[in-house]
């Protein structure tokens, strides 16, 4: 089957400064494949590419080089655009119409008749969960949650096969975010396209078949959630309870980490190539009793934090040290410094 | 076309929302107060003045109308980033501009309509009350059909007003915009002075240059037509048709203009 | 948009300002402007109503009106075979004046422009008078203006007496060239 998003090596450079303009590549030679019926994550930290790579697609920025196809047709194609929906980030829209207005708005330009429009409208306001006491007023009055709720209303009023989010979480309270992933799943279910872009890790991993990481306008990694992470996994996480010190410090060589996590009761991290089994035995023979064993599997954030940090690495060294040019690019690494000691 | 002209709606909406028909309840307490308050001064002569004033105002409020909503039409929707996902929606760049200039065009025509109405609803008052021997001294009737003459001029003449505004909107600030347009404004005011330029000036070049700009430049004191209305004095159709037709050619090379800088713009 | 499309409506844009141009020049052609010039000023024949329309620009006012002064008289003069008689001259250069009482320029280029006579100028001497004594009222010490008048009288009026009198009392102006007290003047 056609993949229902095909980008390939698709560039942006950006001209800053105001006096003698330099480039800055925002997104350096971008492909990815998305297939139909794919919850796709494209993740990254803030200023990774993300939202210029969803612009890119959206034909509200032109491409330095490069191509993409959705639905198999080319960027710009006005037709392809009445099977597509969007969300940009931190969407706004007309603040003197109110909700029903907007959606109805769209769905004419959509090509909907009256009262065809107005039935979309009201569908898709009970589906992001607007009431009807709020439908008349106008968006001025929304908060950014509801307006965020009013932008995937929109993004999804022409029935689209294939449907970008950019940040779809941001604006929303925990009850938001949790409406929004039903909702994404309810959308895959329905056999469409999702590609969303998020920096909240948590969000991808309960949601996606498949994700993608940019750093610095780079792909970093791209494939199966479990293929990245289990590649990852690290260990083991070994919880017992009556275990006496002296057997404990005679198992010590094996262990990597020990816990205490109340008397007697202690966390044992164990390295990915021991056996737990053995030492579990051993354990038991002493008179432990076993709570809980599980494999240390790493988190996407631990992923994103470590691959961030080594293609930061890769262009310090010098290797494609020309994708970022003059001082923009210096500037922009400084700044993510600054974001990973955050984060750590 | 169904596209452009939901845009043009939307444009529409926006300028009642944002309460621009309070423009026209202004322009109507002035007129009233006016002829209420030469009334008491003049004789014979209030009739003239109103038309004065009330074709002055139509002008005036709908330049304001087409400079202020204008300069914003774009660089609007982009400030406040509503430009996204509309141009995700099945609409074209170029339809998006047509659009926007059409609901501004159509503002502009509603406004001057009631604007219209109102002076002839003042002048058919005056008219009524004032008596026979006056009226006869009049250089034009009360009610004067020929003034629409001066007012469909003064509508294309905002036409191009809002051409230019929008042009300046893609692709600039909106009080550069607003400096921009009203700049030309002015100028475009003044053209007939840089034709004359080789009356007295010798110099070739300076000529051409003057003559360059007269063409390049909106020669909009072409559309004033005011004090011949107001004075009863001719303004054949041929004139009209032709300035109309100027009008429409200037507009067309200012939309296609704005329509090519807009389709290449990056909106980041 | 393509590059042909954007192409094409650059094309477009060009071939409308162009008829545009065309019905401009079509229009100018068999409406004269000369005829819009005179309109302006029959209506607006009194510079201090002017000077309250055009707010605190009146300077610059006063500048277009000189140069418009300045076309028409040129324009006037180019085609004088034809018979045009400079009649917006005086009302021009007076609202000029009214715009801006010190344009030294406008009163006496424009009394010169005024006094010449027929074919050279409008052969107004009396005009070109009146529009000097305008400025002498705005600068009474001004002794270029009683100068002028004095020029007028002696060329275009040929009356001796008055020029004498008014070359006489330019003389006594503060700032006149020192040597014309002792110029002997008949009277």
């Amino acid at each position: 089957m056609a993949a229902a998003i095909r980008i390939d090596a698709l560039t942006k450079d950006y001209w800053v400064g105001f006096w003698r303009k330099r480039p800055y590549r925002a997104l350096d030679t971008l492909s990815l494949e998305v297939q139909p019926g794919e919850v796709f994550g494209f993740l990254g930290p803030n200023g990774a590419g993300k939202t210029t790579t969803l612009k890119l697609l959206m034909q509200l920025i032109f491409p330095t080089s490069g191509q993409a196809e959705i639905l198999g047709r080319p960027l710009g194609d006005v037709g392809a655009r009445q099977r597509i929906g969007y969300l940009p980030e931190n969407p706004s829209f007309y603040d003197y119409l109110t909700a029903e207005e907007l959606l109805q708005y769209y769905a004419r330009l959509f090509g909907y008749s009256g009262t065809d429009a107005r039935r979309r409208t009201a569908t898709l306001l009970d589906r992001v969960g607007i009431g009807a006491e709020r439908r008349g007023q106008q968006l001025r009055k929304y908060s950014k949650g509801m307006v965020q709720r009013v932008g995937i209303a929109q993004a999804l009023l022409n029935d689209p096969d294939v449907i970008f989010l950019d940040e779809p979480m941001s604006g929303l309270d925990p009850l938001g975010r949790r409406d929004v992933r039903a909702l994404i799943l309810e959308l895959r279910d329905e056999g469409r396209t999702v590609f969303f872009s998020s920096h909240i890790l948590a969000d991808a991993e309960a949601l996606c078949n498949r994700v993608a990481v940019v750093s610095g306008g780079r792909l970093a990694a791209e494939g199966r959630l479990s293929e990245i992470l289990a590649f990852q996994a690290r260990g083991w996480e070994l919880v017992v309870a009556d275990v006496r010190p002296e057997v404990l410090a005679r198992l010590a060589p094996q262990i990597r980490r020990s816990t205490g996590i109340a008397a007697h009761r202690y966390a044992l991290e164990l390295p990915i190539e021991s056996r737990p089994a053995a030492i579990l035995s051993e354990l038991v023979a002493a008179g432990a009793t076993l709570v809980s064993l599980n494999p240390l599997r790493d988190t996407l954030e631990d992923f994103f934090v470590r691959r961030v940090a080594e293609m930061r690495d890769e262009a310090r060294e010098g290797y494609g040290g020309n994708h970022r040019m003059s001082g923009a690019g210096a500037r922009e690494g400084a700044q993510k410094d600054d974001e990973g000691h955050a984060r750590d | 076309m169904r596209a452009i002209s939901w845009i043009a709606v939307n444009v529409f909406k926006e300028s009642v929302r944002d309460r621009v028909p309070y423009s026209l309840v202004l322009f109507a307490v002035l007129l009233m107060g006016a002829s209420y308050l030469i009334g008491q001064l003049t004789a014979g002569q209030d009739v003239k003045i109103i038309k004065d004033l009330g074709l002055a105002a139509i002008a005036i409020f709908g330049l304001f109308i087409a400079i202020f909503i204008g300069i914003g039409l774009v660089s609007k929707e982009v400030e406040r980033r509503s430009i996204y996902p509309l141009l995700a929606k099945p609409i074209s760049r170029p339809q998006f501009i047509v659009g926007k200039y059409a609901g501004l065009v159509l503002t502009l025509a509603a406004n001057v309509a009631v604007m219209t109405l109102a002076l002839y609803a003042v002048l058919a008052y005056l008219t009524y009350t004032e008596s026979p021997e006056f009226r006869d001294a009049w250089d034009a009737p009360g009610v004067d059909p020929q003034m629409l003459k001066a007012i469909v001029l003064i509508f294309v003449e905002l036409m191009v007003v809002t051409a230019i505004a929008l042009l300046f909107s893609t692709f600039s600030t909106p009080i550069l915009a607003a400096a921009l347009t009203f700049g030309l404004y002015v100028a475009g005011h003044f053209n007939t002075d840089l034709r004359n330029f080789d009356q007295v000036v010798e110099s070739r070049p300076a000529v051409l240059l003057a003559r360059a700009a007269y063409h390049v430049l909106p020669d909009l004191s072409a559309f004033d037509v005011k004090t011949e209305v107001v004075h009863g004095l001719p303004v054949t159709f041929g004139y009209i048709g032709t300035t109309l037709a100027y009008g429409l050619a200037y507009i067309t090379a200012l939309i296609l203009t704005s329509v090519v800088i807009f389709s290449r713009r990056d909106f980041k | 948009m393509t590059r042909a499309g954007i192409a094409g409506a650059l094309l477009l844009a060009a071939v409308s300002l162009g008829a545009a141009v065309a019905l401009q020049a079509a229009r100018d052609a068999r409406y004269p402007r000369e005829q819009a010039l005179e309109r302006a000023v029959m209506y607006v024949r009194s510079g201090p109503a002017l000077r309250r329309i055009v707010l605190s620009f009146d300077a610059l006012a006063a500048d277009v009106y000189w140069i418009r002064a300045l076309q028409h008289y040129g324009g006037d003069r180019r085609a004088a075979q034809s018979g045009r008689r400079y009649e917006l001259l005086y009302p021009l250069l007076d609202i000029t004046t009214s715009l801006d009482p010190y344009f030294t320029i406008a009163y006496r280029f424009g009394a010169i422009f005024l006094a010449e006579p027929y074919s050279g100028g409008a052969g107004r001497p009396d005009q070109a008078v009146a529009l000097l004594r305008k400025g002498i009222a705005a600068q009474p010490t001004k002794w270029q203006y009683f100068h002028d008048i004095a020029f007028v009288h002696y060329w275009q009026l040929r009356d001796m007496h008055a020029a004498a009198k008014w070359f006489r009392m330019a003389a006594e102006q503060p700032g006149a060239p020192t040597g014309w007290s002792r110029l002997r003047l008949r009277c």
